[in-house]
């Protein structure tokens, strides 16, 4: 990390991470604190999910997937691709509960009822 | 044979929807208790398959039936590609933000956005200012559901029930059914209206303007750019992603995050619901929209919002007044959520904290049962006027609330560093430039994307160089997602 930038970005790095994290709140691992619980599962979920709204931004500035050509089971292209990219998004989330549904109903309930 | 005039049958058809939607109300009623935490957010004891539907039903109002109908008619699938984003997005907000507010409504209490964050940044002028942004907010955007309905009935009557009638008529009714039954009575409502609205477009309107217009060829044939993506102003659709994918955050959404005890309904209910939002809620508004340019061509600006109803009533008066009736449910599962969490705003922030901080519970739920009928009143006066199309000014309106609230969110939820002044900044600036921009939109951008733009400059600007809430603060909410979310004791 920092090749080829200079000497002064490692410095500048670590001063920015320690302002983003500083000597605040962290859990118990010393960690800060992420979106979901950090797994390799759910590191695919949200790259699926960074790569599905990069696609539809693209789409909304015209730069990708603008026409109607070719036609897909009679559907134009531009909704095909669309309907496709959500469709793997909604797969995601989907997903996400069967993965990490349980293990939140489980630790909810206890932190709930401790004091 | 009795021949009945058009508006008799709207008048008749639309009656008896609504004195079904009177008798579930009814049925919330008398199992109503009044106190605050039943009467605004049904005792929190809402199950999976009632959660989902309020959440649906809330969300999709008038805007949708008759707001993104007018605008895929105008714009095309651009818009769709817009609205199938947000509406996968904001269930993707519930999954990862609605837990943590699930979590901590539950933990500690909160009936109201403002609470929540009153208490974790240790503010009172955080609380009153959270409620008076987030009233600000749901007024056009409750204006534009009376609005939608006034239009419906004069569109499928041709003007005989004039637009004042028709907005009256529907805010009677959901003025009473919501005073009386409170969360219950809504939230049973809003099945109601959900399945009627959703079938409706699924089972009668879908099928329909394919066998009328031979489906998308024939239509891209005339009416090529239709059917291209692109061709919506990045500016505004960046606004309308960010307004309605971050919908969680405006009150009558947030709270129903609070409406729960089981961690199971909150979750089930935002997976299904990336599944009910995306594609059972956005793909009919798309097709009756975008393919309606070939039935009846040549509708502008606020005309569009109408053709849904000008359509129906055009092949058949009697199932244009079924479309008046879905329309209104659409209209009416969104305007009593909102009524209700308006009132709770007045009522749990200001009433209670600052004139009478010794009211019992059946006081506080009296004057909740008060204000629902004053905002109900000030609506209606409110909406007498068309101003613009419905997606522009409702959006408009929620934008100030997300982009106002999704600071002091974003701190009490994810981020610990940022203390009650950057919350504050974030909060007032955000909102401001959001309320500032309402009409003018800068440069073609959106009202919202201005107040993330200003809101997010004041918020970590002011992050960095002033006091992190308290450390117990922070132990109490950050603590708790570290133990529920990551499960580390």
């Amino acid at each position: 990390m920092g090749q080829g930038i200079g000497p002064g970005f490692i410095p500048a790095f670590k001063f920015v991470k320690f302002k983003l994290h500083g000597p605040y709140f962290k859990d118990l691992e010393g960690k800060g604190m992420p979106l979901l619980p950090r797994s390799p599962a759910n590191r695919v979920i949200a790259a699926i999910f960074i790569v599905w709204m990069i696609a539809m931004n693209l789409q909304a500035l015209g730069v990708i997937a603008t026409s109607l050509e070719p036609w897909i089971g009679g559907i134009p292209f531009s909704l095909f691709f669309m309907w496709a990219f959500t469709a793997l998004a909604t797969i995601a989330g989907i997903a996400a509960y069967a993965i990490w549904g349980k293990e939140f109903e489980k630790n909810a309930e206890r932190a709930l009822k401790e004091a | 044979m009795i021949e009945i005039s058009v508006a008799a049958m709207a008048l008749i058809v639309v009656t008896a929807y609504m004195i079904a939607t009177l008798i579930v109300g009814y049925y919330g009623y008398k199992r109503t208790k009044l106190d605050p935490v039943d009467y605004f957010l049904g005792g929190r004891t809402l199950g999976t398959f009632v959660l989902v539907m309020t959440f649906i039903a809330t969300y999709a109002s008038m805007w949708t039936f008759m707001g993104a109908v007018g605008a895929n008619y105008r714009i095309g699938i651009s818009f769709h590609q817009c609205m199938i984003t947000w509406n996968t997005l904001w269930p993707l907000m519930l999954l990862v933000m609605g837990t943590r507010l699930w979590l901590l409504g539950n933990k500690y209490g909160y009936i109201t956005p403002s609470e929540m964050f009153a208490d974790y940044y240790d503010s009172k002028a955080m609380g009153i200012i959270t409620s008076i942004v987030g009233l600000i907010a749901l007024i056009p955007y409750m204006a534009i559901q009376l609005m939608g309905s006034g239009l419906a009935f004069e569109a499928v009557t041709g003007g005989a029930i004039p637009y004042w009638a028709g907005s009256l008529y529907v805010v009677i009714v959901i003025g009473l059914y919501t005073l009386i039954g409170g969360l219950r009575a809504v939230a049973w409502t809003d099945v109601l209206q959900g399945i009627f609205f959703l079938g409706f477009l699924w089972a009668v309107m879908i099928p329909w303007v394919i066998l009328l217009t031979g489906g998308f060829a024939p239509v891209a044939a005339a009416n090529p750019g239709i059917l291209q993506a692109g061709r919506y102003a990045y500016g505004q659709w960046l606004g309308f992603v960010l307004t309605w994918g971050l919908s969680p955050l405006l009150p009558h959404m947030f709270q129903r995050c609070y409406m729960t005890k089981s961690p199971k309904v909150i979750l089930r209910s935002a997976v299904l619901l990336f599944v009910l939002s995306a594609w059972i809620q956005s793909v009919p508004v798309a097709l009756v929209g975008s393919l309606g340019v070939a039935i009846i061509p040549g509708l502008k600006g606020v005309a569009a919002d109408q053709f849904i109803v000008m359509f129906t009533a055009k092949y058949s008066p009697l199932l244009g007044s079924v479309v008046v009736a879905a329309a209104l449910a659409a209209g009416m599962s969104t305007l009593d959520s909102q009524l209700l969490s308006a009132s709770s705003l007045v009522t749990r922030d200001i009433y209670v904290k600052y004139i009478r901080p010794k009211a019992s519970e059946l006081e506080e739920a009296r004057v909740g049962q008060i204000f629902v009928l004053a905002i109900t009143v000030v609506m209606w006066l409110l909406s007498l006027r068309t101003i613009a199309p419905l997606v522009v000014l409702g959006t408009a309106g929620a934008a100030i609330c997300v982009a106002g609230y999704f600071f002091p969110a974003i701190g009490c939820l994810f981020w610990p560093r940022p203390g009650k002044i950057a919350a504050l900044g974030g909060l007032l600036a955000g909102g401001a430039a959001a309320l500032a921009t309402f009409w003018t939109m800068p440069f073609g951008f959106h009202n919202a994307v201005w107040g993330f733009v200003v809101g997010g400059i004041v918020f970590l600007a002011l992050a960095f160089v002033t006091p992190p809430p308290s450390p117990e603060k922070q132990r109490k909410f950050h603590g708790l997602f570290s133990r529920a979310i990551y499960g580390v004791e």
